[in-house]
């Protein structure tokens, strides 16, 4: 059979390739193609899985800089790009049925897919940087292209925390390497050449604000309900946006390894900022009266939960943080969709409509059992990762797994409100009486809720892929 | 042998005069004329110091700076052409559209 | 060859998923057969594990689940049955199956008859992962399973029933019931919430204290590592948070009573028979813990006894049928409560037992009472239902005994245990104890006279001149749990009764006993006592029937507002937590204005270059120009400074 350690390079670049055909496709037959490409990019996937990860490819880049082109996906990387993968599979059906004319988009949607898959696959600090901001561009086209009256205010902010991060971030990539003395950028020398001290500290700091923009962590938060509120109605943008969270990946694939002692010693305070971020962010969730804010919120509150597991070094919560990275997607992502179907139907994105399960039965369902996996009802993947994430910081800090378990309420409290208030009590009077799920749109939301609950009951696969390179990951720290 | 000196002394009034108009003419066509001359003034230049010292070099540079000239020309011109059918004008202070 | 425990909620979730998938396959009742049927195969599986039990308990484990958090391993999912979850799969089943049995009539009429069964049985299934878990995370999943079931069910006309009318009244009250009924769903949800936040600080604690949380290994681990108490008594306060918020102890009560938005059969089998009873569960589940925690066992019970005087205080004076029935309720699972917290946790579970009989009974008759009236729940607006009804009549009054305390009938054995176990411990909870009995006793016998006898006055209100008795699928589970009230105190005969403690023996095979050290004689007066208690009760209603003053029970506004536990929780927790949403909403909004606006500070500098760029291509020839020569001069006077 074929080497897998050259399938995470197709896997990358298939999307792209698959958004420049869209280009020069005969419109009739564009929905097809990028149909096409990402469910092949989803079955290259399910190859590497099957092949037990892909082991590592290196191969040098830009030697003069030490630059190398260093990818490898396994483990928690190739879980995230195995749901990325899946959910751009739905979001390309989704936007082939709702967006008139999607050529736009489906390109769009198939060139981050590629950003994304690049971000969890590199090895090298350059590369990730580079695909980092690679995925930055198709989603301010997004936004730019498809979003409301106020995009561009929203545009603005979103580009310019991101890029304030990221610049921030290539610094430190940059003080890593050379303070450190390695020979190149790649991630397995760098763990050869730690910086340490004070200037650990320092560039961890840097390195985190990129993260904690993109995570996004409170006070750095406020592009993202903009970014949410101004994307298209439809709500593919934001299922995009949502995997664009990868915040939480990055501090544990390079921060942990690369900054082991600073880790350690800004511990409390950060752990302390991300239960903040958790329950504040749910609160605020609970007063929104816009579907799209609120889901931004409630997605700002699960970062929360991950930057809580992350920061903790704890193994069960790190574990616990990655997993729920990785299925919030599902849910989130398909709960921006079902939002993107309610809008279709009655025009609006006000949660206090009502009456709305009244003639879409099916609909309010999944809406509903969406919510139940988003608030971490058991039984659904989210439970797994937020209470492993709040078990394993309960051992590390008590105290603050209590702040973040508060949440739990407050998410309840939002959750179920909003869905009350549109889907639940009476239809007024006059109101349309709206259609329920067609077509496709059965599989849009089924699909992902049906992952969602298989990765709840029976989680070994996951488990058995996060494991062990937490483990590895954590060795590096030595604590616990 | 006439001196580098009055090579010099010419390109320099050329590329004077090529100044002059691009800082002074507003018809597109005509600073595009003058900064042709001030290529132009350049190459007497480039090739005077060649032979002043024995050196292919300068004149390579000749070479290169002909082909980009003839380059620009076809380009240029053609902007303005398109600039006047979408403008009717050639006037380049009314072209201010990149005020920042 | 015994079947799989799996097996158990297995079949009522393949019922669930069935009916929610396909349910145009089961047209009229059929899905409603199905749902019952599956319950009916679940009981007969729990029937034939409950005879093959062995003496070790049976342990079934599946797959892995949650990382790291068994004893250096992963945690996996897996069943396990011992007396106690084998007697709870049996209450679980049977009286679950009787509920679906009667439901198939109750609520034949529904729009949505299908989806109820489907959620029926969702719950069913819960339920049973609740009581078999060989894990607290497992028991986790059952735990807010059931909750989500509950939300479900008492949301099930999240609608309101006229709200699709054209008649302006009707529309206008179904609206109204309709933002009620997904009040209460919403609220029993965030409530239940905040036991479960509870809960799982148990669990985290538990796990910090003896890495573990499944229950068989720390049942093991207890006993071999010393830790320090005040830990153990922390973790078993948070578990007794879990506790009281699913069991509607106090003070996470007030959800209970409003879950009676739900239809009746729903009220019958979550909020009377099993899933409110899920607290004392938990707490009997993790007797191993609380017998190395004298304290919070004494919380428990302090939390039991009043909650218990509570329930029965509020009860006085409702008017709404089920709402008597649910404070009932409340005050009940104290009992069972103050029985576990006392340490008697047999006479706790036996009174589960008898109470899921007693009040699903109760329920059940109730449901059939406000059919018959075309859902009036009123009891001013009832009255003299015996004449209409004599079958239900016949069974509400064996409930209405039961659950006083009469002698033969399944309560006064239960209530008596715990009374009994009370009086050893703590003097002044069976004080208590004995005052709710008398309470009990007498808003029963309210009930009972308010809606069977005396004259029928319910023709103005409902239109209803003759009221139809139940028909036979209503009367079968009816007449079975009327039995059951009747008989299943004899199981627990008391020694000095000349019985066995057939009950206590049996149960005392998975938890361990306390030793019976009171004398015969005290003995016989506690029980004596216990029969007074409830003979006064009923006395009192009677005479007050009598003088026509039934109407209006003791404590006024107080009493039928539920002691404005709602009020002040509205007001001290609901309203201001909406105002802090809101001003959080100002100030996140605010941060953000406070970061644009240091940005566009930092941006205005920027504003000068742009005047540079003017956009005449000879100002920029002229800077170009200006560049160059800076640049040529700088190198002429360097060239002539330097000599050359």
């Amino acid at each position: 059979m074929f080497d897998p350690q050259w399938l995470p390079t197709i896997m990358i670049f298939l999307p792209l390739l698959g958004s420049l055909l869209i280009l020069i496709t005969p419109g009739r037959w564009r929905d097809e193609v990028a149909g096409f490409m990402a469910a092949v990019t989803l079955g290259l996937g399910l190859m590497i899985w099957y092949a037990g990860g892909s082991g590592l490819l290196s191969l040098n880049w830009i030697p003069a800089l030490g630059i190398t082109y260093s990818v490898e996906l396994s483990g928690v990387s190739l879980a995230l790009a195995m749901v990325t993968a899946f959910m751009s599979f739905i979001a390309i059906l989704y936007a082939a049925r709702r967006i008139p004319n999607p050529g736009t988009m489906l390109a769009l949607i198939l060139a981050m897919e590629t950003g994304l898959l690049g971000i969890f696959a590199a090895r090298d600090l350059i590369l990730f940087y580079v695909f980092f901001e690679d995925a930055l561009l198709p989603s301010l086209l997004m936004l730019a292209i498809y979003g409301k009256a106020h995009r561009m205010r929203a545009l603005v902010k979103f580009a310019a925390y991101t890029l304030f991060g990221s610049l921030l971030m290539l610094i430190s990539i940059i003080g890593v390497r050379y303070l450190g003395g390695s020979p190149t950028f790649a991630l397995v020398d760098l763990k050869q050449h730690l910086v340490t001290g004070p200037a650990q500290t320092w560039l961890y700091l840097g390195f985190l604000t990129a993260m904690a923009v993109k995570l996004p962590l409170w006070p750095l938060h406020a592009w993202l309900p903009d970014f949410h509120e101004q994307n298209h109605d439809s709500g593919i943008p934001d299922v995009m946006g949502t995997l664009y969270k990868v915040g939480g990946y990055g501090l544990f694939t390079f921060a942990i390894p690369l900054f082991p002692d600073a880790s350690l010693e800004l511990r409390p305070i950060l752990m302390g900022l991300a239960a903040f971020t958790a329950l504040y962010s749910a609160w605020i969730a609970f007063g929104q009266k816009d579907w799209k804010r609120l889901l931004a919120y409630a997605g700002l509150s699960h970062m929360g939960f991950v930057a809580l597991g992350v920061f903790s070094l704890n193994e069960t919560a790190v574990i616990g943080a990655m997993y729920l990275l990785a299925f919030q997607n599902l849910y989130t992502g398909a709960l921006f969709l079902s939002v993107g179907m309610v809008q279709e139907r009655i025009g609006s994105l006000d949660t206090r409509v009502g009456g709305l399960m009244t003639g879409a039965g099916a609909l309010g369902g999944m809406t509903m059992a969406l919510w139940f996996a988003s608030i971490a009802v058991p039984g659904m993947a989210g439970f797994i990762g937020e209470f492993s994430v709040l078990l394993g910081a309960y051992q590390v800090s008590p105290w603050l797994a209590f702040v973040a378990g508060l949440t739990v309420i407050a998410a309840a409290a939002y959750a179920l409100t909003a869905f009350q208030t549109t889907f639940w009590q009476s239809r007024p009077l006059g109101g349309v009486v709206v259609r329920d799920l067609v077509h496709t749109e059965w599989l849009i939301l089924g699909l992902p809720l049906a992952v969602a609950i298989f990765f709840g009951v029976y989680s070994a696969p996951a488990l058995n892929l996060m494991q062990p390179a937490v483990k590895s990951v954590l060795a590096a720290v030595g604590g616990n | 042998m006439v001196p580098t000196s009055y090579y010099i002394a010419l390109s320099g009034i050329l590329f004077a005069l090529g100044m002059i108009g691009v800082l002074t003419r507003r018809t597109a066509i005509m600073v595009f004329l003058s900064v042709e001359l001030m290529l132009n003034a350049s190459n007497i230049a480039l090739v005077a110091f060649a032979r002043s010292w024995g050196d292919l070099t300068g004149q390579t540079a000749v070479f290169v700076v002909m082909t980009l000239a003839a380059a620009e020309v076809a380009i240029g011109l053609a902007i303005i052409v398109a600039i006047f059918r979408k403008r009717e004008t050639t006037n380049v202070d009314d072209l201010a559209a990149m005020k920042g | 060859m015994l079947p799989v425990l799996y097996l158990l909620p297995l079949l009522p979730l393949i019922g669930f998923a069935l009916l929610m998938v396909f349910p145009r396959l089961f047209p009229g009742k059929a899905g409603g057969w199905l749902a019952t049927g599956m319950i009916g195969a679940a009981f007969v599986v729990a029937v034939l594990r409950y005879l093959g039990q062995g003496a070790v308990p049976a342990q079934e484990t599946l797959w892995t689940w949650l990382p790291n958090m068994a004893l250096n391993a992963n945690l996996s999912v897996g069943f396990y049955l011992d007396q106690l979850s084998a007697l709870m799969a049996l209450i679980i089943t049977g009286i679950g199956f009787l509920i679906h049995l009667y439901s198939i009539s109750y609520m034949s009429h529904d729009a949505k008859f299908t989806r109820f069964f489907a959620f029926l049985n969702f719950f069913v299934a819960m339920m049973l992962i609740l009581v078999l878990a060989d894990s607290y995370p497992l028991m986790f999943v059952g735990w807010e399973g059931v909750g989500m079931a509950s939300y479900l069910l008492i949301g099930f006309w999240f609608s309101g029933r006229g709200s699709e009318s054209s008649d302006k009244d009707i529309r206008a009250a179904g609206e109204k019931e309709g933002v009620n009924n997904s009040n209460a769903a919403r609220k029993a949800f965030i409530m239940n919430r905040i036991g479960d936040l509870g809960f799982m600080l148990g669990m985290f604690l538990l796990y910090k204290l003896y890495g573990t949380l499944s229950i068989p290994e720390l049942a093991t681990r207890v006993e071999g590592v010393s830790v320090a108490t005040a830990g153990v008594e922390l973790a078993c306060l948070f578990l007794l948070v879990g506790a009281i918020g699913k069991s509607g102890q106090l003070p996470l009560t007030t959800w209970l009573p409003d879950a009676m938005a739900g239809p009746t059969p729903v009220s019958a089998l979550i909020h009377a028979a099993t899933m409110v009873t899920a607290g004392v569960y938990l707490i009997t589940r993790s007797h191993f813990l609380y017998e190395l925690a004298p304290n919070a066992s004494l919380w428990v019970a302090w939390v039991g006894g009043l909650t218990a005087l509570y329930g029965a205080l509020a009860a006085l004076n409702q008017h709404d049928i089920k709402k008597i029935l649910a404070f009932s309720t409340v005050s009940q699972l104290g009992y069972m409560f103050l029985a576990v917290g006392v340490g008697a946790y047999s006479a706790g579970v036996f009174h589960l037992l008898s109470h899921a009989f007693f009040k699903a009974l109760l329920f059940l008759a109730a449901g059939a009472v406000i059919h018959a009236l075309h859902d009036e729940q009123d009891v001013r607006r009832m009255g003299g239902m015996r004449k209409f009804m004599p079958f239900t009549h016949i069974v509400s009054g064996i409930g209405v005994l039961a659950i006083s305390g009469i002698p033969i009938w399944s309560g006064f054995f239960s209530k008596d245990a715990i009374l009994a176990a009370a009086f050893e411990t703590q003097p002044v909870l069976y004080i208590i104890g004995l005052i709710v009995a008398v309470l009990t006793a007498f808003y029963m016998g309210r009930w009972y006279f308010l809606v069977w006898r005396g004259a029928y006055r319910g023709f103005e209100a409902t239109g209803v001149s003759h009221p139809h008795e139940a028909d036979t699928i209503t009367k079968i589970p009816l007449g079975i749990l009327a039995a059951g009230a009747t008989l299943i105190g004899f199981l627990n005969v008391p020694t000095f009764l000349g019985g066995g403690h057939a009950f206590d023996s049996y149960l005392g095979r998975a938890i361990p006993q306390e030793a019976h050290e009171i004398a015969a004689s005290t003995e016989w007066l506690l029980t004596v006592m216990a029969i007074l208690a409830g003979v006064i009760g009923l006395l009192w209603a009677y005479s007050q029937h009598r003088a026509h003053k039934l109407d209006n029970g003791p404590l006024g506004q107080f009493s039928s507002s539920a002691l404005y536990l709602d009020n002040i929780y509205d007001g001290l927790v609901a309203a201001p937590s909406r105002g802090i949403a809101g001003a959080l909403d100002t100030v996140d909004r605010g941060t953000d204005g406070l970061i644009g606006s240091i940005s566009r500070n930092a941006a205005a500098p920027g504003g000068l270059f742009t005047v540079w760029q003017s956009g005449f291509v000879r100002a920029y020839a002229v800077s170009m120009l200006l560049g160059t020569a800076g640049i040529i001069g700088y190198w002429a006077l360097k060239l002539v400074g330097s000599g050359g």
